[in-house]
């Protein structure tokens, strides 16, 4: 497993250094100019020019692109234009917020995903149908359309979870619980039905299988069959379709946060490309790779535990 | 913050405000007399604290809670005193200041003649968003410890309504010093200081009473938090159910905030127009005409366009009603005629009409209002093409010397700041430099007048705006502000403001 590891690790530094190359040139095609921004509709356009001058963004683009690799290389992802703050504190500050409700989401999937697709398969044919029905159902809604319908219910008719905004967990933990609870069920819930589906079809899969029987016939309790040895064989899809959705859902914040007015990374990205801020737009890709590749490994560490066959690949 | 300044004026007219109180409601915090609260959803915070590098409009409000400024305005727009308790014109290049006595800042330094001379001498040192607005000033002397003097190179009648705003907040000269102190809080004399204890960046601001504000007894909420709120939907679903107290909202959300019990209030803040940079036609020749121009305005049906505008009023000049140069009788100056359209586009040359490239961008209310334009436009035989750009590139093509026509909103500020804006050879408003020496001359004299004679001098103003047709001026937009009246009196808008004042807003029961 340590050399899978390793493997892998070794893939990372030309990985982000490919993504932040390319980010550094797809930012670069983002039009206008920082000046513009700090500076306003007062500034006329040759006081815009001197600013960009004097912050540097005359220079070639080469010449940019080195300067701002080899800052990163000593581990100074540099100051935001438009704050001034250095752009890890930037990003640290709306990290959690994102992390929280993805972690919280991700959570849920697991934890329900699993829990009805384990029923979905030995509960019987009709809970199977109710189940296979909802699911559907959830499968079809986009997230942003449940989260307005989560927030008029929940929040505005009922008041029983906040509207909107994100409590950090260190000020009070039950308000921070309150606060993500509904953008992470509403990010969750596609999540919820695909896990459970497959869930519901890896276990008939390994239910069916002869070693299960064997094991029925052997006396095994049905706890023990369900639990310790058919839903860890029919775990390892589930695995990786969880790590996928960790991913997918690290990009989709981005309509939740709005929705919920979470300033979480979505809504810096957001600030930072419409304002061109280009060292927190850079900041916050390197940041997102890492954890998406950290994502990765997990998942691949995850599954060579649960397949032995998995670890010689 | 700062980031979005353009994003946010565009944001701040059209869009959404609010923020939300993080986590449980506010409302627990009306009941006790010693701990008010208000919570006030805001879409954008200043980025940094010197005053001199900040806009003003969407932001006031965060602002004006942590910086007073020399000149209070009242809610009908006058003005009233604030840290200068008197102030006059000694002759039209002239200002004197009488400066407050015993006023501290937060950080425990005086607030004296000095104090307000080391402001002002690092306005005009720094480069900031309206920092055009003291272009002026060229020399600033202390005649006296409470006694400030100010020399303008030119007449300029809009110091008041300067000082009013971000350019007369006074921060502690000792901070001023200190830029690295001013990028993470602020160091005013207002009536609150910023807690950075419960505040995050681009998150969420609290401000606390300053008990050392010389007015305190005129503060009536103990806290203010700004938490921010960029989504409209967020915003008025956090005002619903009770998490936020106020926020900016959209003509769209009008009833659905009145159905859930909260106050509406409004404001005659910006005019959107069909705006032509390229007046002379340098790059395109038809616009120079001045027979193009006004077939234009002809060609536009204003009562129809209304509807993309809110319930503002149909207009065809510059300034607002209410304000110096604004005249009645012009806003009937081209009513809505194809037939006199294609008459004026015939004798300057095009009997088969005009084709004409107009810059937009598919965000906010730009889609409907450049479509309506088009679709209208077409019937006077002006044909237009609407090249949609994406707002970023919007924002920094709009004001670029290669940018003949587009569309766009005004944000109204004062007249004499907006004609120099608008039509100055040098305006930010005119990249073109188009050179009109007769309005140049006429915004001088009007700079060197007052009363009577001024307004008479901005009306020949507009009426030779108007007459030129240098713009295509259609509607009178409002700004709209949802509040939640058992929480907070009233928060309505001092005249062509962005947002409500904070000052001076009191507790409903």
């Amino acid at each position: 497993m340590l050399r899978t590891v390793l493997r892998r690790l070794l893939v990372v530094v030309p990985m982000l250094w490919g993504i932040a190359t390319l980010a550094f040139c797809l930012v670069n095609l983002i039009p206008g100019s920082p000046a513009r921004t700090i500076l306003g509709d007062g500034a006329t356009a040759e006081q815009v020019a001197a600013l960009d001058r004097k912050m540097g963004y005359d220079r070639p683009l080469a010449d940019q692109y080195w300067t701002w690799l080899s800052h990163v290389l000593r581990g100074d992802f540099g100051t935001s234009l438009l704050t001034s703050r250095p752009t890890t504190a930037d990003v640290g500050a709306r990290l959690p917020i994102t992390l929280s409700v993805v972690a919280g989401a991700v959570l849920l999937t697991v934890v329900v995903g699993v829990a009805v697709g384990v029923l979905s398969a030995i509960g019987g044919r009709r809970l199977d149908r109710a189940g296979q029905s909802v699911l559907s159902f959830f499968m079809a809604v986009p997230s942003f359309w449940l989260g307005v319908l989560l927030v008029f219910l929940l929040s505005i008719r009922l008041g029983w979870l906040p509207a909107t905004g994100y409590v950090p967990f260190a000020h009070s933990p039950g308000r921070w619980l309150a606060s993500i609870a509904l953008p992470c069920l509403s990010v969750a819930a596609v999540g919820i039905a695909t896990v459970a589906r497959q869930t519901r079809g890896a276990m008939l899969d390994v239910l069916t299988k002869d070693y299960i029987r064997t094991l029925r016939a052997a006396g095994v309790s049905n706890r023990s069959l369900i639990f310790r040895h058919a839903l860890r064989n029919a775990s390892i899809p589930i695995v990786t379709s969880v790590g996928f959705q960790f991913i997918g859902l690290l990009g989709s914040t981005v309509i939740v946060e709005q929705v919920f007015a979470l300033n979480g990374l979505g809504a810096l990205t957001l600030s930072a490309v419409n304002g061109k801020d280009f060292p927190v737009v850079l900041t916050v890709v390197l940041f997102t790779t890492t954890i998406v590749l950290a994502a990765n490994l997990l998942v691949d560490v995850a599954n060579a535990w649960l397949n032995p066959k998995a670890r010689r690949a | 913050m700062r980031v979005q300044l353009t994003a946010v004026g565009l944001v701040t007219v059209m869009a959404a405000g609010g923020l939300t109180a993080c986590g449980s409601s506010s409302s627990g915090d009306t009941s006790g007399g010693g701990n008010r609260t208000l919570t006030l959803g805001t879409t954008t915070v200043v980025s940094q604290w010197d005053p001199y590098q900040n806009d003003w409009g969407p932001f006031l409000q965060p602002q004006q809670a942590a910086y007073d400024s020399l000149v209070h305005r009242n809610p009908d727009g006058s003005f009233a005193p604030g840290l200068a308790t008197k102030w006059r014109y000694a002759d039209p290049s002239t200002f004197d200041m009488t400066i407050r006595h015993g006023v501290t800042f937060s950080d425990g330094t005086k607030l004296d003649a000095a104090a307000v001379k080391a402001n002002l001498d690092h306005g005009t040192s720094v480069q900031g968003p309206r920092t055009d607005e003291i272009a002026a000033i060229s020399k600033v002397t202390v005649t006296a410890p409470d006694q400030v003097r100010i020399k303008l190179s030119r007449p300029d009648p809009s110091l008041p309504l300067v000082f009013s705003a971000v350019l007369g907040q006074m921060a502690s000269p000792k901070a001023l010093k200190d830029p690295a102190l001013l990028k993470k809080k602020p160091v005013g004399a207002g009536p609150y200081t910023l807690d950075t204890a419960a505040t995050t960046p681009g998150d969420k601001y609290t401000f606390v009473k300053n008990p050392k504000y010389w007015d305190a007894k005129s503060v009536k909420f103990d806290k203010l938090v700004f938490p921010i709120i960029q989504d409209s939907t967020a915003s008025l679903n956090a005002l619903r159910s009770g998490q936020i107290d106020g926020a900016i909202g959209t003509l769209d959300d009008v009833p659905a905030a009145k159905a859930a019990g909260l106050a509406v209030s409004s404001s005659l803040s910006y005019f959107t127009a069909l705006n032509i940079n390229d007046r002379s036609g340098r790059q395109v020749k038809a616009l120079g005409d001045v027979r193009v121009r006004r077939a234009l305005n002809y060609a536009v049906d204003r009562e129809a366009l209304q509807a993309t505008a809110g319930e503002g009023q149909p207009t065809t000049q510059i300034f607002p009603p209410g304000q110096p140069g604004y005249v009645k009788a012009l806003d009937k100056a081209y009513p809505y005629s194809p037939a006199k359209a294609k008459k004026l586009l015939a004798q300057a040359g095009y009997p088969n009409g005009i084709d004409l490239t107009v810059t937009n961008t598919a965000v906010l209310f730009f889609d409907r209002y450049g479509q309506a334009l088009a679709q209208q436009l077409k019937k006077s035989g002006i044909r237009i093409k609407i090249h949609n750009v994406s707002l970023p590139q919007y924002q920094a093509m709009r004001l670029s010397d290669k940018n003949p026509l587009y569309a766009w909103f005004y944000n109204w500020i004062g007249t004499p700041i907006d004609a120099n804006r608008l039509l100055r050879k040098n305006g930010q408003y005119n990249p073109y430099r188009v050179d009109n020496p007769k309005l140049d001359k006429l915004i001088d004299k009007a700079a060197a007048e007052t009363g009577a004679r001024q307004r008479a001098t901005y009306e020949e103003i507009s009426k030779e705006v108007v007459d030129q047709a240098l713009f295509v001026v259609t509607n009178i937009g409002k700004t709209y502000y949802f509040y939640n009246p058992k929480k907070v009196k009233e928060m309505n808008y001092v005249p062509l403001e962005s947002l409500p004042f904070v000052r001076g807003l009191e507790p409903a029961s």
